[in-house]
């Protein structure tokens, strides 16, 4: 499924898990209990050993999979694997792309289900070729605003971006907060832009995410807590938190969003 | 492009050395540059070639290199047929710093 196709039945949660962890075997089921639960797309972070955008959590958690045998093969096999109907997003380090050749990559996303890539240490200025593998493999390829975004550069940042735009919550690292800030809300409202927009690092718990979405943002993402939870062993928890966040966005949706359904 | 120690996937391997300033997995895009169009020819020199370099350039000439410079005094030390009548080395850096260092790799004790 497309990108774009998900979006028509907004307000979406996208949940991020790192591919591979605790085991690569383990992330195809992972995939479908999120979907289960209520995901409606799904962030694979392909694990690196140079995670510079993620904070504690997933950076150990790549270190596992790392460790555990995951690699860029072992990715897109276990991506190909996935059984469940909703959109397979990448995140993940340029150099990883780089290294396997850019219309490689793209075209091995397209055949394992990935319909879009999110590369968070790689600049639109830098980003010419990977779109252009993007655009021959038709996937999409979505950029990241920040809080210190400066104005005059979202509407070019916008412009680079396809399947959705990320607003990245707060400066910093991937990683649970207690709050959404204001500066959040703000910047929901400040980013002008006809792709749908959906927010992410710090959230945690549905309230948060319910508040995102009243604040007008289209998707909310949830990671770390995700990944956390993994870790733990603790599937029955995470399966309630994605139940919990899916419903508390779907009462959380501003009335345009309702009378689209 | 700079070039990185790295696997096959893009995964950035652990870099050593006894020089800090070398335990890095990545040298600058300039370097990596140079190299590339052939104005360098990069070489090889471990930590006990450096440690000899350091050694000699303090009791010969009074000079203690930094042990990143030591590398290539070491080289020298070694391949002396490889670098033709007349050899330029350059000291990026003053060995004081490293005293410590190589006091512990010699298995000595500070007092």
């Amino acid at each position: 499924m497309k990108l774009a196709e998900a979006f028509e039945k907004k307000p979406l949660l996208i949940a991020y898990i790192c591919a591979g962890d605790p085991t690569p075997e383990s992330t195809p089921e992972i995939v479908e209990l999120l979907a289960r639960a209520g995901a409606d797309v799904v962030e694979l972070g392909l694990p690196h050993s140079d995670p510079i955008a993620d904070g504690p959590v997933i950076q150990a958690a790549a270190q596992r999979a790392i460790e555990a045998g995951m690699n860029t093969d072992v990715y897109f096999e276990m991506a190909s694997r996935v059984k469940a109907n909703l959109p397979l997003v990448f995140m993940g380090y340029y150099n990883m792309i780089y290294q396997r050749g850019l219309d490689k990559f793209a075209e091995d996303c397209a055949k394992s289900g990935i319909t879009g890539l999110i590369v968070p240490d790689l600049p639109p200025e830098e980003a010419g070729p990977l779109r252009a593998a993007c655009q021959r493999a038709d996937v999409d390829l979505i950029y990241l605003v920040a809080p210190n975004t400066p104005a005059e550069r979202i509407p070019y940042v916008a412009s680079s971006s396809s399947g959705f735009l990320y607003l990245v919550a707060r400066s910093g690292v991937t990683g649970a907060r207690a709050e959404v800030l204001s500066s959040t809300k703000a910047l929901i409202e400040r980013v002008k832009t006809d792709l749908p927009k959906a927010v992410g690092f710090g959230i945690s718990t549905p309230e948060q995410a319910a508040e995102v979405i009243r604040a007008g943002a289209d998707a909310a993402i949830v990671g770390s807590v995700c990944v956390d939870l993994i870790s733990k062993g603790d599937l029955e928890g995470l399966e309630e938190l994605i139940q919990g966040m899916k419903a508390a966005i779907l009462a959380a949706r501003p009335m345009e969003m309702k009378a689209r359904i | 492009m700079t070039k990185i120690l790295q696997d096959p996937y893009g995964q950035i391997l652990e870099s050593y050395s006894v020089a800090a300033g070398l335990d890095y997995p990545g040298v600058g895009p300039e370097l990596a540059h140079l190299a590339e169009i052939g104005r360098v020819t990069p070489a090889i020199a471990d930590d006990k070639v450096a440690l000899e370099g350091f050694r000699r350039l303090s009791v010969l000439e009074g000079i203690i290199p930094a042990l990143e410079s030591s590398h290539a005094v070491g080289y020298a030390l070694k391949n002396p047929e490889s670098l033709g009548d007349l050899a330029i080395i350059n000291l990026s850096g003053r060995g004081d710093k490293d005293l410590t260092t190589v006091m512990e790799f010699e298995g000595r004790k500070i007092i």
